[in-house]
């Protein structure tokens, strides 16, 4: 397979495939990143500390007292060019509420103003697909997710919002992903989710991980604040969302 | 009972700060760790902490504090003075950069503001005592992470730390600290080097940019000679993985020095990074500070990361006991010592300006 690398610094450097894009790239992302894990796991790549994946690139931070830039550099292109194996394919579904209704969906109308299509139809196109996620990065828990309708594909918006709330998911390109955090964001603001996706104290602290897949459930502004609060008193599990258990 | 550390007032951006976590990049999480990893590692020697224990970070003005139970010993570390003023109410004392200072029950300790640099520490003698998130202590608050309840530090926040006092009545001092203030960064072009041509990438290296008044801990951007990507390339890639140093330039051509806070991956190219050796420098850039950058190759990286180890290693050696403004000379001493063979520097009397004789009684 064809691979560039590229340097980021002293201590990590970045593994691209050039030709590979969307869900392709993503499984094949996946799979290097296993095969490195696995070797770093077995003692084999000392000074590895971190793998940061990417729609068709890895990049790979290292300790410089402990690794030697060089050997990794090359044992990782090794690696890329080896047969990829995902790795027992995630088959986890996660299906997530999701309400489209006022200030929870302050670029609806837009979207459907571009696109040419009403509210209803934006919704139904958003919440029918089952979405592959591509990979967890930018923010903590930030999943990345696609991908989408082409009738709603559209690029960033052009100024930025400084704040984007958490819960927020959004749309950019052919991409679509929840806002774990508030933050500033660029993304048409479709609905908000009342899951949290991050928490420290979780064995994996992401709830969703790369590989699995995700379908939003419209529900109402109601529906919506009683969910929240079920979470929040914990009478119902972030974990209960997940409708089909992962294969291993 | 462990001394209680008390936050009067917090001054600028205070936070908890550690080494950083690592090992969690792959969900999205930001190294974090102290911006200045130099004088936190120098500063954590002066009160005889392992390099990275978490300590207190301030940015550009310091923070007041207090202690509520207990004794304890703070370093300042950086270009960080401060006054100590005693809960017995008598004049304070000045505080000079890399000195300790023990501070008894209702003693108050006041930061001044940074005048030469834009980060500072206060390390604190056996650390505090706080348990870690995802293996750091280190406060990343968008995702609560770290420090006190995940927060910056708020006035009225108590610490508690590991020891019930210091270890010994001595004060200590860095008397030959190491420089963090540099006009030149070294950087290694890449990953996205190529997005740029030759006339360019010397527009980057000849030219000099300004530090602007958007500076935090999640980048820096720099005012300068504008860098223009090539036409076919673009200002917009698909997002590939970023770290602490990573230059970005977006399309405004302005380049953005990504810092210890910042996201995980990125959309901009990126036309070089900051070498590990330099990383630490960037933590003392402030608004108004003028800098250049020099190219050089991963072997010079490598060979001026040694370089600044040995540095790092020689200002911690230059760690001293010190008995008060111009009195003792440690050489002095081990002179008596060797000759006499009977001195013990630890009563009091002994020598004039001791400022802590007895202390090791009341322990």
């Amino acid at each position: 397979m064809d691979i560039r690398v590229l340097t980021l610094g002293d201590s990590a450097f970045t593994i691209e495939f050039p030709k590979l894009k969307g869900a392709i790239g993503a499984r094949s992302v996946r799979a290097l990143r296993h095969s490195i894990e696995q070797e770093v796991e077995e003692g084999r790549l000392p000074g590895v500390f971190d793998i940061i994946s990417a729609s068709r690139s890895l990049t790979v931070c290292l300790n410089p007292d402990l690794a030697d830039y060089k050997q990794v550099t090359e044992r990782v292109s090794a690696l890329a060019q080896m047969p990829l194996d995902a790795g027992g394919a995630n088959k986890e579904l996660w299906i997530l509420p999701a309400c489209y209704e006022g200030e929870f969906a302050p670029d609806l109308e837009e979207v459907a103003q571009r696109s040419g299509l009403s509210v209803t139809e934006v919704i139904d196109i958003h919440s029918s697909a089952t979405y592959d996620i591509f990979l967890i990065g930018f923010l903590p828990g930030f999943v990345f997710m696609g991908e989408i309708d082409k009738r709603l594909q559209f690029p960033r918006r052009t100024s930025p919002r400084v704040r984007v709330p958490a819960g927020s998911v959004g749309i950019a390109n052919e991409q679509t992903a929840v806002y774990p955090w508030e933050s500033p964001g660029g993304w048409h603001l479709l609905a908000r989710c009342p899951v949290p996706f991050f928490d420290s104290t979780w064995a994996q602290p992401s709830l969703l991980s790369a590989g699995g897949s995700v379908k939003f459930r419209p529900v109402t502004t109601e529906e919506y604040s009683d969910i929240k609060a079920d979470l929040s008193s914990e009478r119902i599990a972030p974990q209960s969302f997940l409708s089909r258990e992962g294969e291993s | 009972m462990a001394a209680v550390l008390k936050i009067l007032s917090p001054g600028i951006l205070a936070s908890l700060q550690d080494e950083g976590r690592r090992g969690y990049a792959g969900f999205g999480v930001p190294r974090s760790g102290a911006a200045d990893s130099l004088s936190l590692q120098l500063g954590n020697a002066l009160v005889g902490n392992a390099a990275f224990e978490t300590a207190i970070e301030f940015r550009f003005l310091g923070p007041k504090v207090t202690v509520e139970s207990g004794r304890l010993r703070l370093g300042l570390a950086g270009d960080v003075t401060a006054e100590h003023k005693g809960a017995d109410g008598g004049d304070s004392v000045s505080i000079k950069p890399w000195q300790s200072v023990t501070l008894d029950e209702g003693d108050v300790l006041t930061v001044d503001p940074l005048k030469n640099g834009a980060t500072g520490y206060l390390t604190i003698e056996g650390g505090f005592d706080l348990a870690p998130v995802l293996d750091s202590r280190s406060t990343y608050a968008r995702a609560k992470l770290g420090g006190v309840n995940g927060l910056p530090l708020q006035a009225g926040d108590r610490i508690p730390t590991k020891l019930p006092h210091p270890r010994d009545g001595l004060e200590r001092i860095v008397s030959d600290p190491i420089s963090t203030s540099t006009k030149i960064i070294r950087v290694l072009a890449g990953p996205q080097d190529d997005y740029f041509s030759e006339v360019e990438i010397s527009k980057f290296t000849g030219g000099s940019y300004k530090v602007s008044s958007d500076v935090d801990r999640m980048g820096i951007r720099l005012e300068g000679p504008e860098l223009e990507s090539l036409p076919e390339k673009g200002s917009d890639l698909i997002s590939d993985g970023i770290v602490p140093g990573a230059i970005q330039v977006p399309g405004s051509g302005q380049p953005i020095i990504l810092f210890v806070d910042c996201q995980t991956i990125g959309g901009y190219p990126k036309i070089g990074a900051v070498i590990t050796a330099d990383l630490p420098l960037l933590g003392q850039l402030m608004p108004g500070n003028e800098i250049g950058f020099q190219l050089v190759s991963l072997e010079e990286a490598q060979a001026a990361r040694k370089t600044r180890k040995s540095e790092l290693e020689r200002a911690i050696s230059s760690v001293q006991d010190y008995f008060g403004e111009g009195v003792m000379d440690l050489k002095a001493l081990y002179e008596v010592n060797l000759i006499g063979g009977v001195v013990n520097a630890s009563l009091t009397g002994h020598f004039p300006g001791h400022l802590e004789g007895g202390a090791n009684e009341k322990n």
